[in-house]
């Protein structure tokens, strides 16, 4: 009886136009390609940290100085890439904004900028630190030339506490986020299959409920394998999804694919059961919970950040606790965690707690479902 | 004596305000194919709702085949075949997959059941039209599949509501006769509609429902003479004062006359050769007429006599 309920629940769906699209064409094909297009070289080109462009010009001869900046914009990352050490060329390329800023090198070098930025405040934080840690040695020499080995090496030891610490084997691009919005989107929006094994099986939601309600069959057997059945095709959505992404828009998503799917997996059956459990409250027809329930899971997905990347880290801030309930937010961190931080605490909190929230929206829907006898149909 | 197939009784059902079923008792015989006539809103599918286990009731019994009905009685549901008065299919499953799916609900043996689909197909007449989508369906050929998605697991006991609204006359024939078939292959049949004549036509007992009551039970013939009224006779008349008129009432088992745009309309009680009598009348007294009709009271007729309106009122 499972599997005979369970082939037609997948043959039917299969074979739903306004099903395949949302599980498979619209996340795979349209958003995923639109966001490889709109977001796929911006981190390459914007965000990803390169050599600040800025002109030194010479005021007063500064050998120490020279020494310091010569360091810095060599090496395979370097800080900064002088452009020009002409002063009125310089002024036009800041002008132009072609430029950060204009150092002066002098006694006390000094910076001319046109605006302000982060490029901006490392450039003067560089030279904030190049004058204290000039005059600690300047100061030094003056008073007891011979600490001046000791005081070199402990500001050395100083620059070495201060290193770059790799959180993950992870993808450092910040639009990331959005090709894991999409995955939760998608995921999420399995709601439509619990949606639709609900009605199915309620004689107060469609005729074919009636239908089944009248036949010699456990209803929770029949919303089991519906359920069973659409987990399989809505998991075989986010397995198409990924290795597209992966695959054939050769995303780096930072993460590894069993992980991905597992996280799409828990994410599917969220999904499935939230429009499981909400499709049994109250008597309203499909077409309306289906409006009610598209709008709910588009807010979720607003406020995890799907169409405005910093949501969650704004609702991190102001109210924290939802980011710890909301599926979407939840389905986008395991992944955020897994890239930056790895498989760890925080990624099987939020695993867990996806499959907590599954657990129990499903036993509710199965409780809604066990009704004996209806008041009206 | 056959044996009871149905047993409701005294049941009721209110919607708020509102009492759908008051004190309705029902017995039902094997063989049997019953028919619950009634109007819109008069409580058939509301008693169909009750007897299936769907709908709570607030007072009542409900026996099937001599077991009280539950939701949860397997047992007795197998035994039935439902087709609701809306048609209930997968829209994407075609013909053949659909009968398969609800015949798979009561049939576990994969051999049998798929005897039973062909078979259930080749009784329907959708042969041609097995891989079909019921959206390429016709109205009729539709109610024809939900007909044969309710009745492919062979049950015992077939509820059909109202199963020929919005059907060609063709298929609804067919759906006539082939509920006539299934009660002589040894169903029981629980009918519901509001066409009196398909009613009149396949079914051997009548229950007439109005307002959640059982306002008359019995076969047609014994719903008949429970009227007053055995026969109406209509003439074409040209001309006649009310004199004339005042004797025609007059006449032996005479009970109503009416005359409306030049139609003298006499209703009788009993009696025979009341035709006879009229004419005779009308040819002494020189009356002109032209066509007379002679009718026998209908099932509309008994309707309206019980309730005082018509059946599709």
């Amino acid at each position: 009886m499972f599997l005979h309920i369970f082939k037609y629940q997948i043959l039917s769906s299969l074979r739903n136009k306004q099903t395949v699209f949302w599980r498979f064409i619209f996340p795979t094909v349209i958003l995923a390609t639109l966001f490889q297009v709109a977001f796929g070289s911006l981190f390459e080109t914007t965000e990803k940290m390169q050599a600040i462009k800025v002109a030194v010009v010479c005021e007063q001869k500064n050998i120490f100085f020279d020494e310091v900046m010569k360091s810095v914009c060599e090496g395979d990352e370097p800080l900064f890439e002088i452009v020009t050490e002409d002063e009125e060329k310089a002024e036009k390329l800041l002008h132009d904004a072609d430029i950060v800023g204009i150092i002066y090198c002098a006694k006390e070098p000094h910076l001319a900028v046109a605006s302000e930025g982060t490029r901006q405040s490392i450039v003067k934080f560089f030279l904030d630190q190049y004058i204290i840690n000039q005059q600690l040695v300047m100061d030094a020499a003056e008073r007891d030339p011979s600490q001046l080995p000791a005081l070199i090496d402990s500001m050395q030891n100083e620059t070495n506490a201060v290193y770059t610490r790799s959180l993950g084997k992870g993808n450092n691009d910040a639009y990331i986020q959005y090709f894991y919005n999409l995955l939760a989107m998608q995921a999420l929006f399995s709601y439509l299959s619990g949606l639709a094994i609900i009605t199915n099986g309620q004689a107060n939601l469609s005729e074919i409920g009636k239908r089944t309600n009248a036949a010699p069959v456990r209803k929770c057997l029949t919303a089991l394998a519906g359920l069973s059945g659409e987990l399989v095709l809505s998991f075989a959505g986010s397995v198409i999804t990924v290795l597209y992404l992966v695959f054939v828009l050769k995303k780096d998503m930072g993460v590894s694919i069993p992980v991905m799917l597992l996280i799409t997996l828990v994410g599917s059956m969220a999904g499935i059961s939230i429009g499981f459990f909400f499709g049994g409250i109250g008597n309203a027809g499909y077409d309306k919970k289906n409006g009610i329930l598209t709008a709910i899971i588009m807010a979720l997905c607003f406020l995890s950040g799907l169409m405005i990347g910093n949501m969650r880290a704004v609702i991190e801030v102001k109210a924290p606790w939802f980011n710890r309930i909301n599926p979407a937010a939840l389905i986008t961190d395991c992944f955020y965690s897994a890239n930056t931080y790895g498989i760890g605490s925080r990624f099987y909190t939020d695993i867990l707690t996806l499959v907590c929230i599954t657990a129990i929206l499903t036993a509710g829907g199965m409780i809604l479902t066990r009704r004996q006898r209806y008041a009206s149909l | 004596m056959a044996q009871t197939v149905v047993k409701i009784d005294s049941l009721v059902k209110r919607y708020k305000e509102l009492i759908a079923l008051d004190h309705f008792s029902l017995e039902i015989f094997e063989g049997e194919v019953f028919g619950l006539l009634g109007p819109n809103g008069s409580g058939k599918t509301t008693t169909i709702n009750c007897l299936l286990s769907l709908l709570s009731f607030d007072k009542g019994e409900i026996e099937i085949f001599g077991q009280k009905m539950s939701p949860s009685n397997y047992d007795v549901k197998s035994k039935i075949g439902v087709i609701m008065q809306n048609v209930a299919v997968f829209d994407e499953l075609t013909v053949y997959e659909n009968i398969d799916y609800f015949c798979g609900l009561y049939v576990k043996d994969k051999a049998l059941r798929k005897q039973y689909v062909d078979e259930a197909v080749k009784f329907v007449g959708l042969e041609e039209f097995t891989k079909f989508y019921p959206k390429k369906l016709s109205g009729g050929l539709l109610r024809r599949l939900n007909i044969a998605c309710g009745i492919a697991h062979k049950p015992k006991l077939i509820i059909l509501d109202e199963p020929t609204v919005a059907v060609d006359p063709q298929s609804r024939n067919k759906i006539l006769e082939g509920i006539q078939q299934l009660n002589r292959q040894g169903a029981t049949v629980i009918y519901t509609s509001h066409y009196m004549e398909e009613v009149e036509q396949i079914c051997t007992r009548i229950a007439i429902m109005d307002k959640g009551k059982c306002i008359a039970l019995g076969t047609k013939e014994e719903l008949k003479k429970q009227m007053k009224n055995t026969e109406t006779i209509t003439v074409e008349i040209m001309d006649i004062s009310d004199t004339q008129l005042d004797d025609v009432r007059r006449l032996t088992h005479v009970y109503e006359v009416t005359l409306e745009e030049g139609r003298l309309a006499v209703k009788y009680s009993g009696g025979k050769h009341n035709l006879l009598r009229l004419m005779t009348y009308l040819q002494e007294q020189d009356i002109r007429f032209g066509r007379v009709y002679s009718e026998l009271p209908t099932l509309n007729d008994v309707f309206l006599e019980f309730t005082g309106k018509q059946l599709r009122d």
